[in-house]
């Protein structure tokens, strides 16, 4: 009976394998994006008497299944695309976007489409403003980025944390400080080059997402078929009474 | 007589529903970083003048062959090739085994899995600095960008048992291993699913067989029963 349970479990791990690289491909030209992939590990272990003779030995140990461990973040870095536009930006490095929120909180991002307000206040894609507000005069004709980030009116805040896996993602290109990503620190010129008039694309790669894709569909596949010789098997065991 | 083939009969079926277990987890596990595949063996048992036949389960024990190296490009991945274990500390200080190489480097410049267990070196923890980038070279000696050397990763052989959450936990005497540690890659799980799927199909014959032998048996008994009342 136990072989039921466990291959449901497998089938239960690859269908989140599933729904990650789903994920991915649908954000195959989001910008800033980080691809993400699934990492497993096997669940407690359940000691069972064996018959022996020897005096070693005696217990074995049966697995319990497998369950989804985290999905991980890949922060390799997308390709950059040239689009010639003074307000876009695209990070050569690990360092992130500082953003304030509405809450008054901040958040990071890697996505450089920027844009000016009304007021002719730098802010991102989704209108959340940057942190340090800086603000571009309406009558402004050249704006240029320094590598460093370096505005004519200012700087942009660039953020590196310890641990950028463990961002907490908070949609709209948007991500948060946990415990676990550590507390971000100002970034050093080596941490990053600004480069203006560039964004940086997607880091999902269409070709491995789907290699990930089959090799999740046969494993869901293996998983049934030890639901089928366990479902059969357990037939034949009926059938002992007849 | 009867009897003895009635038994020997069901403690086949039980192992073969054994090696089902066995084989079922492995399937599960076919995408987890690390895993071992398990290995169920038999031995036939015989005792007294009537040839009284019993197949057991003598052992579950895990292949320890490497399994697939995925290219990741992250540092903080570590795979190993050949024999041995890294080990790590959890957070009640004691010490687990591990093939499953995810680490991250934390704010205070330790390797930590995700769960929060710290990468141990020879001397302790493999202390590094906060935010530095790193190089493992294959025998396994740390080196901060920053702060120079940060020790061997301590790594060990012998025999162990499953802990979960793929850990171990030694269970005897371990002496030191020296595999090559693969910086920027993850070892895959080694089950075979081929070799599985084989597995899979003897198990549930032999499970078919024993019901055969349990039911000519139980036949047996009834005509026995039958002929002794006339």
């Amino acid at each position: 009976m136990r072989s039921l349970y466990v291959a449901a479990s497998g089938m239960a791990a690859q269908q989140t394998r599933i729904d990650t690289v789903a994920n991915n491909v649908a954000n195959v030209g989001t910008t800033g994006f980080k691809r993400q992939r699934s990492a497993f590990e096997d669940v407690a272990y359940q000691q069972v008497a064996v018959k022996s003779r020897d005096a070693e030995g005696g217990v074995a140990e049966l697995g319990g299944g497998v369950r989804v461990a985290d999905v991980e973040r890949d922060l390799a870095n997308g390709a950059f695309e040239e689009t010639g536009n003074p307000l876009h930006m695209a990070i050569n490095g690990p360092a992130w976007l500082a953003v304030e929120t509405p809450d008054g909180g901040m958040a990071y991002t890697r996505d450089g489409a920027l844009g000016r307000s009304a007021d002719g206040t730098l802010v991102t894609a989704t209108g959340m403003p940057l942190a340090g507000g800086i603000v571009v005069p309406p009558d402004a004709t050249n704006l240029t980025i320094e590598p460093d980030g370096t505005v004519s009116l200012g700087r942009l805040e660039l953020a590196v944390f310890p641990n950028p896996a463990r961002l907490s993602p908070k949609g709209g290109n948007l991500f948060a400080e946990t415990p676990s990503s550590g507390v971000p620190r100002i970034a050093e010129p080596e941490d990053g080059v600004v480069q203006q008039g560039f964004l940086e694309r997607s880091n999902v790669d269409i070709a491995s997402e789907l290699i990930e894709l089959i090799l999740a569909q046969r494993a869901f596949e293996l998983n049934s078929k030890v639901v089928q010789a366990a479902d059969e098997t357990l037939q034949t065991a009926a059938n002992l009474r007849r | 007589m009867s009897d003895s083939a009635l038994y020997s009969g069901l403690s086949g079926a039980t192992a073969a529903w054994r090696q089902l277990d066995v084989v079922s987890n492995n399937v599960a596990n076919v995408s987890t970083q690390g895993y071992k595949a398990g290995r169920i063996s038999f031995r036939t048992e015989v005792e007294g003048q009537f040839l009284q036949a019993q197949a057991a389960v003598a052992t579950i024990s895990p292949v320890m062959s490497d399994g697939p190296l995925e290219d990741t490009g992250n540092a903080g991945h570590l795979a190993l090739r050949g024999e041995g274990w890294l080990t790590v500390q959890t957070e009640d200080g004691s010490h687990q085994l591990t093939r499953d190489g995810r680490f991250a480097l934390d704010n205070t410049g330790l390797l930590r899995a995700p769960d929060g267990a710290i990468l141990v070196g020879e001397q302790g923890p493999i202390q590094l600095a906060a935010g530095e980038g790193f190089r493992v070279d294959p025998q396994g000696r740390v080196f901060g960008e920053v702060s120079g050397e940060a020790g061997l990763i301590r790594m060990r052989k012998g025999p162990t048992k499953h802990a979960g959450g793929n850990r171990w936990l030694a269970n005897g005497k371990m002496e030191r291993a020296e595999p090559t540690i693969v910086q920027g890659a993850l070892e895959g799980s080694n089950v075979d699913a081929a070799m599985a799927m084989t597995e899979l199909i003897e198990a549930s014959r032999y499970f078919e067989a024993f019901q055969k032998a349990i039911a000519a048996s139980d036949e047996m008994t009834g005509r026995l029963n039958q002929s002794g009342g006339k």
